[in-house]
């Protein structure tokens, strides 16, 4: 016969103000964990989750990244003259375009420098992204003319970066005649005219080809061709691999940040929890006597006390949960390794991190319980019922 | 009293030890945590360096002509000025990535007098500079990627090192090969131990053949005459690049990495806050199991005070056992960051470079634990003092 469910979550009540603690003590736990996650998922979700699969990036090969990549235009229109993989507009041109690539430093509203990343485009670049990239305000730039449009992200943290502000690249004053928003890390770049931007920089080539494909393109396929094609070899990535291959180095640092703090205090938090139920155990120490002596067998007395960790661990992991969800769509801005500029996102409480922190707050109320519950189902009736 | 308050601990050993325990690893962790953004402000509170670097204004990734240097060593205040360009490659496979530098040997060894030759187990040099000055081919290494690779791959002094570079692929994409010349070892921090120095002039010569291509120069490092205001020297040196191509920037080598760290953003901020929740969830931790531990011992205080002992004293004991948990448990914890600080800086130097537990975060990890046990002692001794003996020997827990 198992000990009523209520026994558990009486004693819980009766002994409130060290549930109270202890179920704070595996909230700050589980809310470090989930915040450092919400972090991850926030970075992550951003770049893997916009790029397109339509979309294919050609970069030179043994390069990780735009920047590192270089595309002199010669090669750039081997490759896109030699691949019919890619779509063609309403007007029959093959829908890609070169871009130019830089981290550029600026100064931050509130002082201190950044790096932004700049980009050189051409008018198919916005044709190539579709809707993934909407103008919110004003126009894109001419080509040909000193003119930018900025990322949304960038408007509130980047000096000059508003609509008719004249931002400074080296020795151009280019004018902010369009603001667009894109769900991914775009929103964090500044785009001009490819051809301007690359001569305003003092780029000699620029540093992707980028393409939009027809429906049904074999990507890996097309990327073994290029991969040694004898007159432009080629690395080719879609969007989405692209961008989530820009997210490695800090998205398994904050991983490992996460996970380390998790096990640190994790520990921690169950010596508190195993401490706290040690101390119920042994004020009940009378009334397991008494369990045991009208027939209880110790079976169900060890879950009883298991039962009641593991409501503590949940009871934690739920305040926890509450917590960092006022974190959830907090703007925050951090560089991301991988380029070294400096990328806005949101935090995000994803389902992962959700179910994420209640497990683990499970987990610490059963490490903590199963020691105590196992000792008071353990206890001899007579010596029990004796004690006061 | 002080054999009372231990005994008092030891009455339940298990849920002493535990929270001991706990104490332990969350001074741990507030120490590690606290060093990491210390690391990541390594550089800034560091000595100031007299050597100014030249970089372009536009970006960290773009560099500038070579013409620039002569402009550069017209200027009288300039002397010893050495070239140097990040290479960005790796070894044998990605995941072995440290930094790489083009330099220029002779006015480098000049300008960093900081960097010294490096000594085996058994004290003896490893290489010597002047051999890497002769070698075109030569490089040197820092100790602490050399030791890394010396067990896992045997690097050793004299032999070759292929590096596969992702922004100058070599010929047909093979891979660059030096020649070990010698390991250097830094005492400052300032000197990255973990960076590979090359000469220009192979990086150009192998350029040339591969890409038909001069190399631009991502920095220019140059010291200034004794006694120059460097302030007036940045300021000449960027007036000569005003007009372009490439505006450039002027600093102290000290001020740059402030700007660097400044370009991190608020990751370190966000460490910090991190730090600041386990603080807070030891203070609770702490504060829990004195209570708990008090409550047991309501009808002891009744004895004692009914013994004649006077609530200061009684005060004084439960604050004592307060402080005794925290002051062991803190310091061991202190003991164990301090002592692990050898391990976590292997481990964790690529993101974290100079992981280094100051004494500054001793200390000011020392005081956050004696806080700690002030409240969670004087909590528990409040309510021991106000008790009365009857009420207290009454009680039932």
């Amino acid at each position: 016969m198992l000990v009523p469910i209520n026994y558990s979550f009486r004693s819980l009540f009766v002994r409130r103000s060290a549930t109270l603690l202890t179920v704070f003590g595996i909230a700050a736990t589980v809310a470090v964990l989930a915040g450092v996650l919400a972090l991850q998922q926030g970075f992550v979700t951003l770049f893997s989750g916009s790029g397109r699969e339509d979309v294919v990036v050609f970069l030179r090969p043994g390069a990780n990244a735009e920047g590192e990549s270089q595309f002199a235009r010669d090669k750039a229109q081997i490759v896109v003259k030699g691949t019919p993989e890619i779509a063609l507009d309403d007007e029959g041109r093959p829908m890609a375009s070169m871009e130019s690539y830089l981290a550029v430093r600026l100064e931050r509203i509130g002082g201190g420098e950044t790096n932004v990343p700049v980009r050189g485009v051409e008018p198919m670049s916005y044709a190539v992204q579709g809707d993934h990239v909407r103008l919110v305000d004003g126009r894109w730039p001419q080509p040909g003319a000193d003119e930018v449009a900025v990322g949304a992200k960038l408007v509130d943290r980047i000096l000059n970066c508003r609509m008719g502000d004249v931002v400074q690249l080296n020795l151009s004053p280019m004018r902010v005649v369009g603001v667009f928003e894109s769900d991914g890390p775009y929103a964090s770049e500044i785009w001009g005219d490819n051809d301007r931007i690359l001569e305003a920089l003092e780029r000699p080539n620029p540093n992707r080809v980028i393409a939009r494909v027809a429906p049904g393109t074999d990507v890996a396929a097309l990327a073994e061709r290029l991969k040694s094609d004898p007159q432009a070899p080629a690395k080719v990535q879609t969007e989405r691999e692209y961008l989530t291959n820009q997210t490695g180095a800090l998205s398994s640092f904050l991983l490992f940040l996460g996970s380390f703090m998790a096990l640190v205090m994790g520990t921690a938090a169950v010596f508190t929890a195993t401490n706290t139920m040690l101390s119920a155990v042994s004020a009940r120490t009378h009334e397991i006597g008494i369990l045991l002596s009208v027939g209880y067998r110790p079976g169900p007395i060890f879950l009883a006390f298991l039962l009641e960790a593991l409501v503590l661990g949940l009871l934690g992991g739920v305040a926890g949960c509450l917590l960092v969800l006022p974190v959830n769509g907090i703007e925050t801005g951090t560089t991301n390794f991988n380029t070294f500029t400096e990328i806005g996102f949101a935090f995000r409480i994803t389902p992962v991190v959700l179910t994420s922190a209640v497990t683990f707050s499970l987990v610490l109320g059963l490490l903590g319980g199963a020691w105590p519950a196992w000792r008071a189902s353990r206890m001899k009736p007579t010596e029990a019922l004796r004690r006061r | 009293m002080l054999k009372l308050a231990l005994k008092n601990l030891f009455a339940h050993p298990v849920r002493t030890v535990l929270t001991f325990g706990s104490l332990v690893v969350a001074t741990f962790l507030v120490c590690f945590l606290a060093s990491l953004v210390t690391a990541l402000e390594a550089g800034v509170s560091g000595n100031e360096v007299r050597r100014l670097w030249t970089q372009t204004a536009v970006s960290l990734f773009s560099s500038m002509p070579q013409s620039y240097q002569s402009k550069i060593e017209s200027l009288p205040e300039v002397q010893a000025i050495s070239k140097f360009q990040w290479f960005g490659g790796y070894y044998k496979e990605q995941k072995n990535f440290f930094s790489q530098f083009a330099v220029d040997p002779e006015p480098f060894l000049e300008l960093y007098p900081e960097v010294d030759l490096a000594n085996d187990a058994n004290g003896d040099p490893l290489g010597s500079f002047q051999d890497f000055v002769a070698d075109r081919r030569g490089c040197i290494v820092g100790k602490a990627v050399f030791d890394k690779y010396a067990e896992k791959e045997g690097w050793e002094v004299g032999g070759t090192l292929p590096i596969i570079g992702t922004i100058f692929p070599g010929k047909d994409g093979a891979a660059w090969e030096f020649v070990i010349s010698a390991v250097f070892d830094a005492e400052e921090a300032n000197v990255d131990k973990n960076n590979i120095f090359f000469h220009w002039d192979y990086f150009e010569e192998t350029l040339k053949d591969v890409r038909g291509e001069v190399p631009e120069v991502g920095t220019f490092v140059f010291e200034p005459a004794e006694g120059a205001d460097l302030d007036a020297v940045c300021a000449s040196v960027d007036a000569l690049f005003a007009g372009g191509p490439m505006r450039t920037q002027t600093t102290t080598e000290s001020e740059f990495q402030r700007q660097f760290v400044g370009m991190i953003g608020n990751l370190p901020r966000f460490i910090a806050f991190l730090g600041f929740g386990v603080f807070v969830a030891i203070v609770l931790a702490c504060v829990n199991t004195m209570l708990m531990a008090a409550r047991e011992q309501t009808h002891d205080v009744g004895v004692l005070k009914a013994l004649g002992f006077s609530d200061g004293r009684v005060f004084g004991l439960m604050l004592t056992q307060g402080m005794l948990l925290c002051g062991v448990g803190g310091g061991l914890g202190l003991l164990i960051a301090k002592a692990s600080e050898a391990g976590f800086r292997k481990s964790i130097q690529i993101y974290f470079p100079g992981y280094q537990i100051a004494n500054e975060t001793l200390v000011g990890a020392a005081i956050a634990i004696v806080l700690v046990g002030l409240v969670s002692g004087a909590v528990p001794a409040f309510n021991a003092r106000r008790m009365s003996p009857v009420e207290a020997l009454r009680a039932t827990v």
